[in-house]
């Protein structure tokens, strides 16, 4: 098991460097370039001295080793161009905290609530309940966050006044109610459609009539071990959201004036902020990375037959 | 049973060591203070707008203070400043002149008056300017203001080294090219020295009318060299930064919010006329969403209002006396490449211009917002020009003739026409409109052709290379100068060719007009020159550039500046009032 984990850590590296690589030169590939937003061009002197400062100027090759070895030798991820005096690094221990924490709140909410409804439709499969929990998932699966966002704001912070419209403070502040929950939605309708047939599966299995044979109670029999064997696909899906959640969501963090690193995915393309686009692609393939991992670890505790050896 | 119990925790294993991931990545975090203000907040019923434009964090933050006047304002442009660093500046930056201080204002008025300095003297021949500094000017941290620290704010900015954005307006100084070039190495090169403690003397290369108008932007704010060193790219944040203008950063936490306060070692002319104690800037991703409905709510008392939001605003009894248009010295314009088909020929040009109907444009498509085009460069420039303007009239009579003149009646034969812009709203909208119009005034039909704004720049270079139809751009006069309008477009020395007019007769009239030193002539030279264009026109004007703010009642004297908002926040008169009931 050990050897097992050191291996697919040191696996990491190669498959980063592949991402790096793609990700460098998709990027400079891309038509356009930092130094020009909407307004009077910048003159090309100008933009000549911006390139030799930032080592723009360089042919691509030679940046890309440049930038790789910055990262390898000093864990430079560089300096954002549209953000005068702020690294990448600067950048993600700002905002990816926030993300970060909101994001494993909703995860949590998603996890716990959607066990819970896909539990409660596969008790009695076909039922008003199970038809409930259907249409919430079904919901939940299509209505993007950001409509939900929005819905929440204008149910709570504009009729009802019970909540603020937007900001941030800290995970337990009423700040954080709608954005929580407006991410958890998605992940939760997710969770709780996987768990449903895949309890229904498992409850079909022959060891399941063995032990209702042998006379265990049914929430017994349903809780220890029908559910358990159901985790599996539930732990793959939920591992792969949480890397999605937690990185932030542009819509959700710009509607609610969140502070959080998910609108730096989109600005730094925009903006052809070089630093920036490696930085927050890296930061999303190591999480990814990093839950896929801990999702297989997770499986040799639900199920006894999978071993790393 | 402890295998059980592992098996229906293994999830949540995930999940909790993420957690504690998650709570010692976090840096510093200010809960106390929060807590107080969500109690603060609780208590505090909007129904009350006084109440409710004091922004309830503070109190809470600082219950002392409580008289303290603050003004909130949702910051334009929509996000954070990307710089507090006058290099890297420009226009619109409302942040700059609330904490740096040129040596002269350029801004408040038409002419231009001293300010850090006490007084400025032109050489016989016009050539050397000495500035006298203003005794007694302090940083923001109580460090004496000195000639040489101005002198090394201008040589950073011209050093190539600082890669600044807008180096060329220190081009007029003896020497400033050449060492932005790299091909001088030695600052005591450049034509900047300072003497004495109070006295800067800047030797130009020839005599330079417009250049003074320049020593009042942004570009020539002085900066403190020394805490650049110290600092490096930590210098702007609060805590670091230091200024010499009437406020100073004392807050900024990154995308959320950034506070000024009263510099208290600042003297200058603005003492008395800063009235605001506090300037709370809101940075918010979506402003052009968030602004309004926090503005009807109170909780900002300066904010600007999206264009697609007017019609509404206007047509409320409670709101429409605080609409506020500004208008900025800039132009909305199309190019045209005078050297390519079908645009080379003066008639189309002319046929293009009089068949749009500008103020269907203004007041349709845009709402309103901007005022209809009259001549080239806006109003508030001298060179300004309606008198007869030929390409600025609507008349699609006469647009026909001409086209059919040209050689395409009801615009039959006329050659594929791409329009290339920048996908962002307004010019979206704008090209849309003018799609519609030369289809059915002329009967011609133009491609649009999209581009991202990043794409927009590579585009425009290669363009020096290669012929195109028409572009949209859009012009500012970063200071209240014609030559900002007409040598910036149209000098054939330009980096950027556009429209690759080369009307000689024109070309030499705004060259004499640039270093013409009456300033009478000089205005009837830029009109004449002016009125070249009006007539040829090469460069289509469509509107004049503009902003709408939203402003509570109770701010007063919040004053509308010509050229820039940069200077509204020294004459404003926060909420003060609704203290003192």
């Amino acid at each position: 098991m050990t050897n097992y984990i050191i291996r697919r850590i040191l696996l990491i590296i190669p498959t980063m460097l592949v991402i790096f690589t793609i990700t460098f030169f998709l990027m400079h590939t891309t038509p356009g370039g930092p130094w020009d937003a909407v307004g009077r061009p910048l003159p090309i002197h100008v933009i000549e001295n911006l390139n030799a400062k930032y080592g723009l100027d360089k042919p691509v090759w030679q940046q890309y080793f440049i930038f790789l070895w910055g990262i390898i030798s000093r864990g430079d991820l560089g300096d954002s161009y549209s953000r005068a005096g702020q690294s990448v690094s600067d950048i993600i221990v700002d905002h990816f905290p926030v993300s970060l924490k909101l994001g494993l709140a909703a995860m949590g909410v998603a996890v716990t609530g959607g066990i819970f409804l896909g539990m409660l439709g596969a008790l009695k499969p076909n039922s008003v309940l199970d038809n409930l929990t259907t249409f919430l998932s079904v919901f939940g699966i299509s209505t993007p966050n950001y409509v939900v966002a929005s819905l929440l704001v204008i149910l709570f912070a504009v009729y009802l006044d019970w909540l603020p419209t937007g900001g941030w403070d800290t995970l337990f502040s009423k700040k954080a109610i709608i954005p929580v929950f407006a991410l958890s939605l998605g992940p939760m309708a997710l969770i709780a459609r996987y768990t449903r047939s895949s309890v229904l599966e498992t409850r079909s299995q022959d060891y399941i009539r063995t032990i209702r044979a042998k006379g265990a109670s049914e929430i017994y029999l349903f809780v220890v071990h029908a559910l358990r064997n159901a985790l599996i696909p539930v732990v793959t899906v939920a591992g792969i959201s949480l890397a999605n959640v937690v990185t932030g969501s542009f819509f959700v963090e710009s509607i609610l004036m969140i502070p959080g690193i998910g609108r730096y995915f989109v600005t730094s393309v925009t903006a052809r902020d070089y630093p920036v686009i490696m930085g927050t692609a890296l930061l999303y393939a190591s999480l990814v990375m990093l839950m896929n991992l801990l999702v297989d670890i997770a499986y040799t505790f639900l199920d006894p037959r999978i071993r790393y050896n | 049973m402890t295998r059980r119990l592992m098996t229906l925790f293994s999830f949540l294993i995930v999940f909790t060591m993420l957690f504690s991931v998650g709570c010692t990545a976090q840096p510093t975090e200010t809960e106390a203070p929060v807590e107080e203000a969500e109690t603060a907040e609780e208590a505090e019923e909007p129904a009350e707008e006084e109440e409710a434009a004091e922004e309830p964090a503070e109190e809470a933050e600082e219950p002392a203070e409580e008289a303290e006047e603050t003004l909130v304002v949702f910051r334009q442009p929509a996000n954070e400043p990307d710089s507090l660093d006058p290099a890297q500046g420009g226009f619109g930056y409302q942040e700059f002149a609330s904490l740096y201080e040129p040596l002269v204002d350029s801004f408040s008025s038409q002419e231009i008056t001293p300010l850090a300095a006490e007084s400025f003297e032109f050489s016989e021949d016009n050539t050397v300017i000495t500035f006298k500094l203003r005794e007694g000017l302090k940083w923001s941290d109580g460090e004496p203001v000195t000639a040489e620290d101005y002198r090394l704010s201008f040589l950073r900015q011209i050093d190539p080294a600082t890669a600044a954005y807008t180096p060329q307006e220190f081009f007029p100084i003896k020497n400033a090219q050449l060492f932005n070039a790299g091909e001088i190495t030695d600052p005591n090169e450049v034509g900047i020295t300072a003497p004495d403690d109070l006295t800067l003397v800047i030797e130009l290369e020839e005599p330079s009318p417009q250049f003074l108008s320049y020593v009042g932007n942004s570009n020539f704010m002085p900066v403190r060299v020394d805490l650049i060193e110290e600092y490096g790219d930590k210098w702007m944040e609060a805590g670091n930064h230091v200024g010499n203008g009437p406020y100073m950063l004392v807050e900024w936490e990154h995308d959320q919010r950034m506070v000024f306060e009263k510099n208290p070692h600042y003297s200058g002319i603005w003492k008395d006329t800063a009235h605001v104690d506090r300037i709370e800037f809101v940075l918010m991703a979506d402003a052009w969403n968030q602004a309004v409905p926090a503005f009807e709510a109170g909780e900002v008392d300066v904010a600007i209002a999206p264009t697609s939001e007017l019609p509404r605003l206007l047509e409320s009894d409670e709101y429409a006396e605080m609409v506020n248009n500004v208008s900025i010295a800039g132009s909305v314009i199309l190019i045209m490449d005078t050297a390519n088909e079908p645009t080379d020929d003066v008639r189309v040009r002319q046929a293009l211009s009089l068949a749009i109907d500008r103020e269907t444009l203004a007041e349709g498509a845009l709402r309103g917002a901007f005022e209809p085009a009259v001549s080239l460069s806006p109003p508030s420039l001298a060179s300004h020009n309606p008198d007869e303007a030929f390409g600025y009239q609507y008349d699609v009579e006469l647009a026909k003739e001409l086209l059919a003149e040209a050689g395409y009646p009801d615009g039959e034969g006329f050659p594929e026409f791409e329009i290339t812009y920048w996908s962002v709203d307004r010019a979206q909208l704008v090209m849309q409109a003018l799609q519609a119009m030369w289809k059915q005034n002329l009967g011609i039909e133009v491609t649009l052709n999209p581009l991202e704004p990043q794409a927009m720049s590579d585009w425009r270079i290669s363009r020096n290379e290669q012929s195109y139809n028409m572009q949209y751009g859009l012009n500012w006069a970063g200071i209240a100068d014609p030559s900002e309008f007409h040598n910036a477009l149209f000098d054939p020395n330009n980096s950027l060719k556009r429209s690759r007019y080369d009307n000689q007769e024109y070309i030499d009239l705004m060259r004499a007009a640039l270093v013409e030193g009456d300033p009478d002539t000089r205005a009837e030279m830029y009109r004449e020159a002016e009125s070249i264009i009006n007539e040829d026109v090469p460069i289509i004007s469509l509107f004049y550039e503009g902003q709408t703010w939203l402003i509570q009642p109770y701010v007063e004297n919040f004053q509308e500046i010509t050229s820039s908002v940069a200077l509204m926040f020294r004459y404003a008169q926060p909420p003060g009032l609704m203290l003192e009931q």
